[in-house]
Protein backbone atom coordinates (compact mmCIF):
# COMPACT_ATOMS: atom_id res chain seq x y z
CA UNK A 1 0.00 0.00 0.00
CA UNK A 2 1.32 3.29 -1.14
CA UNK A 3 2.02 5.91 1.41
CA UNK A 4 -1.29 7.82 2.14
CA UNK A 5 -3.22 6.03 -0.33
CA UNK A 6 -6.74 7.02 0.23
CA UNK A 7 -5.81 9.95 2.35
CA UNK A 8 -7.90 13.03 0.35
CA UNK A 9 -8.94 15.76 2.74
CA UNK A 10 -6.79 18.19 3.92
CA UNK A 11 -4.95 17.69 7.56
CA UNK A 12 -5.80 13.83 6.97
CA UNK A 13 -2.84 11.25 7.21
CA UNK A 14 -2.56 8.12 7.93
CA UNK A 15 -0.70 5.50 10.50
CA UNK A 16 -0.51 1.51 11.13
CA UNK A 17 -1.24 -0.03 14.41
CA UNK A 18 -1.20 -4.22 14.73
CA UNK A 19 -2.65 -5.79 17.30
CA UNK A 20 -1.91 -9.36 18.61
CA UNK A 21 -5.41 -10.80 20.53
CA UNK A 22 -4.77 -13.48 23.05
CA UNK A 23 -7.86 -13.99 24.50
CA UNK A 24 -10.65 -15.34 23.19
CA UNK A 25 -14.20 -12.92 23.10
CA UNK A 26 -12.16 -10.45 25.19
CA UNK A 27 -11.86 -6.82 24.43
CA UNK A 28 -9.00 -5.49 23.10
CA UNK A 29 -7.72 -1.68 21.44
CA UNK A 30 -6.53 -1.68 18.15
CA UNK A 31 -5.77 2.07 18.45
CA UNK A 32 -7.30 5.39 21.01
CA UNK A 33 -8.61 7.95 18.45
CA UNK A 34 -6.46 11.47 19.42
CA UNK A 35 -9.74 13.30 20.14
CA UNK A 36 -8.58 14.69 22.83
CA UNK A 37 -7.18 18.80 22.81
CA UNK A 38 -5.21 19.82 20.50
CA UNK A 39 -5.34 16.96 18.53
CA UNK A 40 -9.18 16.37 17.77
CA UNK A 41 -9.39 14.18 15.13
CA UNK A 42 -11.15 11.06 14.11
CA UNK A 43 -10.02 7.43 12.75
CA UNK A 44 -11.56 6.01 9.51
CA UNK A 45 -10.41 2.59 8.35
CA UNK A 46 -8.89 2.41 5.27
CA UNK A 47 -7.10 -1.43 5.57
CA UNK A 48 -7.39 -4.56 7.87
CA UNK A 49 -4.89 -7.53 7.92
CA UNK A 50 -6.69 -10.38 9.83
CA UNK A 51 -4.57 -13.73 10.43
CA UNK A 52 -5.13 -16.49 12.92
CA UNK A 53 -1.62 -17.21 13.81
CA UNK A 54 -2.05 -20.96 16.01
CA UNK A 55 -2.63 -23.73 13.63
CA UNK A 56 -5.90 -24.67 15.45
CA UNK A 57 -7.30 -24.76 12.05
CA UNK A 58 -10.23 -23.22 13.03
CA UNK A 59 -11.95 -20.35 11.44
CA UNK A 60 -12.11 -16.90 13.80
CA UNK A 61 -14.62 -14.21 13.86
CA UNK A 62 -13.10 -10.26 14.51
CA UNK A 63 -16.08 -7.80 15.78
CA UNK A 64 -15.11 -4.29 15.47
CA UNK A 65 -16.81 -1.09 17.52
CA UNK A 66 -16.20 2.11 18.18
CA UNK A 67 -14.73 2.64 22.19
CA UNK A 68 -12.23 4.17 23.80
CA UNK A 69 -11.45 1.42 26.38
CA UNK A 70 -9.33 3.71 28.58
CA UNK A 71 -11.35 6.44 29.04
CA UNK A 72 -15.34 7.17 28.61
CA UNK A 73 -15.06 10.49 27.39
CA UNK A 74 -15.37 9.86 23.88
CA UNK A 75 -18.90 8.80 22.69
CA UNK A 76 -19.13 4.46 22.47
CA UNK A 77 -21.04 3.57 19.37
CA UNK A 78 -21.34 -0.28 18.95
CA UNK A 79 -20.29 -2.72 21.19
CA UNK A 80 -18.77 -6.46 21.38
CA UNK A 81 -22.39 -7.83 21.12
CA UNK A 82 -23.32 -4.99 18.64
CA UNK A 83 -20.23 -4.73 16.43
CA UNK A 84 -19.86 -1.97 13.53
CA UNK A 85 -17.63 -4.13 11.57
CA UNK A 86 -17.76 -7.72 11.43
CA UNK A 87 -14.30 -9.74 9.39
CA UNK A 88 -14.60 -13.57 8.98
CA UNK A 89 -11.09 -15.17 8.66
CA UNK A 90 -10.58 -18.32 7.79
CA UNK A 91 -8.51 -20.78 10.03
CA UNK A 92 -5.00 -21.52 9.38
CA UNK A 93 -1.72 -23.31 10.42
CA UNK A 94 -2.59 -26.51 11.41
CA UNK A 95 0.08 -29.26 10.02
CA UNK A 96 0.21 -28.56 5.90
CA UNK A 97 -1.71 -25.69 5.52
CA UNK A 98 0.24 -22.13 5.02
CA UNK A 99 -1.27 -19.01 7.56
CA UNK A 100 -3.92 -17.41 5.90
CA UNK A 101 -4.46 -14.10 5.87
CA UNK A 102 -8.20 -11.87 5.44
CA UNK A 103 -7.07 -8.74 4.12
CA UNK A 104 -9.74 -5.66 3.12
CA UNK A 105 -8.56 -2.80 1.20
CA UNK A 106 -10.01 0.16 1.65
CA UNK A 107 -12.55 -0.61 -1.53
CA UNK A 108 -13.93 -3.56 0.15
CA UNK A 109 -14.58 -1.92 3.95
CA UNK A 110 -17.21 0.34 4.99
CA UNK A 111 -15.94 3.50 5.62
CA UNK A 112 -16.61 3.63 9.35
CA UNK A 113 -15.49 6.12 10.95
CA UNK A 114 -14.32 6.05 14.34
CA UNK A 115 -14.62 8.88 17.29
CA UNK A 116 -13.18 6.87 20.48
CA UNK A 117 -11.34 4.75 18.96
CA UNK A 118 -11.05 0.90 17.31
CA UNK A 119 -11.82 -2.09 20.28
CA UNK A 120 -12.54 -5.17 18.91
CA UNK A 121 -12.98 -8.95 20.03
CA UNK A 122 -11.95 -12.26 18.64
CA UNK A 123 -13.86 -15.61 18.73
CA UNK A 124 -10.19 -17.56 18.86
CA UNK A 125 -6.88 -16.89 20.66
CA UNK A 126 -4.09 -15.94 18.70
CA UNK A 127 -5.55 -13.65 16.01
CA UNK A 128 -3.13 -10.87 14.61
CA UNK A 129 -4.86 -7.59 12.92
CA UNK A 130 -2.91 -4.93 11.50
CA UNK A 131 -4.74 -2.28 10.07
CA UNK A 132 -3.91 1.31 8.32
CA UNK A 133 -6.18 4.14 9.70
CA UNK A 134 -6.58 7.47 8.21
CA UNK A 135 -6.53 10.06 10.82
CA UNK A 136 -8.75 12.71 9.89
CA UNK B 1 11.80 55.32 16.24
CA UNK B 2 10.90 56.09 12.27
CA UNK B 3 7.73 55.62 11.12
CA UNK B 4 7.68 52.80 8.29
CA UNK B 5 7.77 54.90 4.51
CA UNK B 6 4.87 54.77 2.27
CA UNK B 7 7.42 52.61 -0.33
CA UNK B 8 7.27 49.77 1.47
CA UNK B 9 6.49 46.62 -0.33
CA UNK B 10 5.36 42.91 0.45
CA UNK B 11 6.03 40.42 -1.02
CA UNK B 12 5.41 37.26 1.27
CA UNK B 13 4.16 33.74 0.66
CA UNK B 14 4.25 34.24 -3.19
CA UNK B 15 3.57 31.39 -5.51
CA UNK B 16 5.30 30.02 -7.13
CA UNK B 17 8.65 29.83 -4.91
CA UNK B 18 11.62 32.17 -6.23
CA UNK B 19 13.76 35.01 -4.65
CA UNK B 20 12.34 37.88 -3.20
CA UNK B 21 15.46 39.98 -3.72
CA UNK B 22 18.14 39.85 -5.91
CA UNK B 23 20.85 42.10 -6.82
CA UNK B 24 20.79 45.54 -5.75
CA UNK B 25 17.53 45.04 -4.07
CA UNK B 26 16.94 46.35 -0.39
CA UNK B 27 14.80 44.66 2.84
CA UNK B 28 13.76 46.20 5.73
CA UNK B 29 14.61 43.61 8.73
CA UNK B 30 12.09 44.00 11.44
CA UNK B 31 13.23 42.51 14.72
CA UNK B 32 10.44 43.36 17.46
CA UNK B 33 10.30 47.10 17.82
CA UNK B 34 13.34 48.06 15.29
CA UNK B 35 14.62 47.29 12.14
CA UNK B 36 17.13 48.04 9.98
CA UNK B 37 18.14 48.15 5.99
CA UNK B 38 20.07 45.58 4.08
CA UNK B 39 20.92 45.63 0.37
CA UNK B 40 21.98 42.36 -1.36
CA UNK B 41 24.98 43.54 -3.22
CA UNK B 42 25.91 43.77 -6.74
CA UNK B 43 28.35 41.36 -6.45
CA UNK B 44 26.38 38.80 -5.06
CA UNK B 45 22.83 36.86 -5.39
CA UNK B 46 20.34 34.63 -4.01
CA UNK B 47 21.31 31.27 -2.96
CA UNK B 48 19.16 28.35 -2.82
CA UNK B 49 19.03 26.32 0.27
CA UNK B 50 18.39 22.73 -0.70
CA UNK B 51 15.79 20.72 1.23
CA UNK B 52 17.04 19.90 4.55
CA UNK B 53 15.80 17.56 7.68
CA UNK B 54 15.78 19.11 11.03
CA UNK B 55 15.15 16.83 14.21
CA UNK B 56 13.24 18.14 17.27
CA UNK B 57 13.91 14.92 19.23
CA UNK B 58 18.20 14.84 19.15
CA UNK B 59 19.73 12.97 20.49
CA UNK B 60 18.46 9.62 18.69
CA UNK B 61 16.63 8.03 20.23
CA UNK B 62 14.81 10.45 22.51
CA UNK B 63 11.58 10.05 22.40
CA UNK B 64 8.21 12.30 22.48
CA UNK B 65 5.46 11.01 25.12
CA UNK B 66 1.85 9.82 23.66
CA UNK B 67 -1.10 12.21 23.86
CA UNK B 68 -2.69 12.83 26.80
CA UNK B 69 -6.30 12.33 27.69
CA UNK B 70 -5.59 14.43 30.65
CA UNK B 71 -4.09 17.54 31.80
CA UNK B 72 -1.41 19.24 29.70
CA UNK B 73 0.41 17.37 27.11
CA UNK B 74 3.69 16.42 27.14
CA UNK B 75 6.07 18.70 24.80
CA UNK B 76 9.69 18.86 23.45
CA UNK B 77 10.97 22.04 22.29
CA UNK B 78 14.33 22.03 19.86
CA UNK B 79 16.10 25.28 18.98
CA UNK B 80 16.96 25.48 15.36
CA UNK B 81 20.40 26.54 15.36
CA UNK B 82 20.35 24.43 11.99
CA UNK B 83 18.10 27.14 10.22
CA UNK B 84 21.10 30.26 11.05
CA UNK B 85 22.46 31.94 8.22
CA UNK B 86 25.99 32.70 7.75
CA UNK B 87 26.68 36.68 8.68
CA UNK B 88 25.34 39.29 7.41
CA UNK B 89 22.24 37.32 5.63
CA UNK B 90 18.56 36.53 5.83
CA UNK B 91 17.05 33.22 5.26
CA UNK B 92 13.48 32.28 3.79
CA UNK B 93 12.18 29.21 4.80
CA UNK B 94 9.39 26.84 3.84
CA UNK B 95 8.71 24.20 5.48
CA UNK B 96 7.21 20.89 5.98
CA UNK B 97 6.41 18.08 8.43
CA UNK B 98 8.30 15.13 7.88
CA UNK B 99 6.70 12.50 10.11
CA UNK B 100 3.45 11.87 10.85
CA UNK B 101 0.95 12.12 14.06
CA UNK B 102 3.51 15.22 15.61
CA UNK B 103 2.11 18.88 15.78
CA UNK B 104 4.79 21.34 15.52
CA UNK B 105 4.55 24.85 16.78
CA UNK B 106 7.04 27.31 15.60
CA UNK B 107 8.00 30.53 17.96
CA UNK B 108 10.66 33.30 17.01
CA UNK B 109 11.32 34.27 19.79
CA UNK B 110 10.69 31.24 22.11
CA UNK B 111 8.00 33.16 23.68
CA UNK B 112 5.80 33.79 20.56
CA UNK B 113 4.14 31.85 18.54
CA UNK B 114 5.29 32.73 14.81
CA UNK B 115 1.57 31.66 12.92
CA UNK B 116 -1.01 33.51 15.11
CA UNK B 117 -4.59 33.94 15.46
CA UNK B 118 -5.77 34.25 18.87
CA UNK B 119 -3.39 31.67 19.46
CA UNK B 120 -0.27 30.32 17.83
CA UNK B 121 -1.33 27.70 14.77
CA UNK B 122 0.23 24.66 15.09
CA UNK B 123 1.37 22.50 11.59
CA UNK B 124 1.17 18.84 11.09
CA UNK B 125 1.99 16.27 8.13
CA UNK B 126 -1.28 16.52 7.28
CA UNK B 127 -1.37 20.01 6.63
CA UNK B 128 1.71 20.86 4.58
CA UNK B 129 2.53 17.44 2.72
CA UNK B 130 -0.82 17.82 0.29
CA UNK B 131 0.54 21.22 -0.19
CA UNK B 132 3.62 20.19 -1.46
CA UNK B 133 2.65 17.34 -3.69
CA UNK B 134 0.58 19.88 -5.19
CA UNK B 135 2.95 22.20 -5.61
CA UNK B 136 1.09 24.86 -3.24
CA UNK B 137 3.89 26.07 -1.86
CA UNK B 138 2.78 29.70 -1.52
CA UNK B 139 0.22 28.11 1.46
CA UNK B 140 3.27 26.10 3.23
CA UNK B 141 4.97 28.25 6.80
CA UNK B 142 7.11 30.70 6.33
CA UNK B 143 9.78 31.48 8.26
CA UNK B 144 12.49 34.22 7.89
CA UNK B 145 15.64 34.13 9.96
CA UNK B 146 18.33 36.88 9.86
CA UNK B 147 22.00 35.64 10.47
CA UNK B 148 21.75 33.50 13.66
CA UNK B 149 20.02 36.31 15.34
CA UNK B 150 16.97 35.00 15.43
CA UNK B 151 16.61 31.27 15.73
CA UNK B 152 13.29 29.45 15.45
CA UNK B 153 12.28 27.21 18.08
CA UNK B 154 10.16 24.20 17.54
CA UNK B 155 7.23 22.85 20.21
CA UNK B 156 6.31 19.23 19.22
CA UNK B 157 3.48 17.52 20.64
CA UNK B 158 2.56 13.49 19.47
CA UNK B 159 -0.68 13.28 18.24
CA UNK B 160 -0.99 9.71 18.84
CA UNK B 161 -2.50 8.34 22.47
CA UNK B 162 -1.16 4.88 21.48
CA UNK B 163 2.58 5.27 20.12
CA UNK B 164 5.63 7.14 21.29
CA UNK B 165 7.28 8.88 18.40
CA UNK B 166 11.31 8.16 17.46
CA UNK B 167 11.31 11.13 15.18
CA UNK B 168 9.82 14.93 14.70
CA UNK B 169 10.85 16.28 11.58
CA UNK B 170 10.59 19.01 9.39
CA UNK B 171 11.96 19.71 5.92
CA UNK B 172 13.01 22.94 5.38
CA UNK B 173 14.62 24.70 2.12
CA UNK B 174 14.51 28.29 0.62
CA UNK B 175 16.67 30.48 0.04
CA UNK B 176 20.16 32.45 1.34
CA UNK B 177 20.21 36.29 0.53
CA UNK B 178 24.00 38.06 1.26
CA UNK B 179 23.22 41.41 2.83
CA UNK B 180 25.03 44.47 3.60
CA UNK B 181 23.50 46.62 6.18
CA UNK B 182 22.62 50.25 4.98
CA UNK B 183 23.71 53.16 7.21
CA UNK B 184 20.54 54.88 7.32
CA UNK B 185 19.61 58.51 8.99
CA UNK B 186 16.48 60.65 8.65
CA UNK B 187 16.72 63.49 6.04
CA UNK B 188 15.98 66.43 8.11
CA UNK B 189 14.26 68.48 4.81
CA UNK B 190 11.75 65.91 4.00
CA UNK B 191 11.86 63.69 6.90
CA UNK B 192 12.55 60.47 4.43
CA UNK B 193 15.27 58.05 5.43
CA UNK B 194 18.24 58.28 3.69
CA UNK B 195 21.33 55.99 2.80
CA UNK B 196 24.94 56.53 2.14
CA UNK B 197 25.44 54.71 -1.41
CA UNK B 198 28.78 53.54 -2.23
CA UNK B 199 30.00 57.04 -3.51
CA UNK B 200 29.09 58.24 -0.21
CA UNK B 201 26.05 60.09 -1.53
CA UNK B 202 22.83 60.09 0.39
CA UNK B 203 20.29 58.52 -1.58
CA UNK B 204 16.52 57.72 -0.67
CA UNK B 205 15.33 54.33 -0.14
CA UNK B 206 12.54 54.18 -3.17
CA UNK B 207 11.05 50.26 -2.08
CA UNK B 208 12.13 47.91 0.62
CA UNK B 209 10.86 44.83 0.79
CA UNK B 210 9.78 44.32 4.71
CA UNK B 211 10.28 40.66 6.46
CA UNK B 212 9.81 40.43 10.28
CA UNK B 213 11.99 38.33 12.23
CA UNK B 214 11.81 37.09 15.88
CA UNK B 215 14.44 38.60 18.32
CA UNK B 216 17.06 36.05 19.69
CA UNK B 217 15.81 33.81 22.96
Amino acid sequence: MSVDAGVDELGSYTEDYTLNILSANTSFQLARAPWPSPVNKKMQLLQINVTPTVGTGLGSQVVIWDQDLSNSTPPTRGSAGGAILTIGATGSAVSGTATATTALSEIQTVEHTFIAGVAMQATTVNVNVAATLKII
Amino acid sequence: MVTTVSSTVTRLNRYPYEPILMSGQKVRVQKGQVYKYFEVPRFEAPKLIPPFEVEMLSPFPKTLATLSDTGAQTQQSHECTEMDVQTPGLGQYRLIALDKGVLFELFQPQSTSKFQTLTGIPFHYGTTMQFYRNQLWSLLPEVFVLNDESTPVIKVTNMDMNKTKQHARIIAFGFFYPLRELETQIDPKTNRIVYKDDAGNLRFIQAALTVEVGVKS
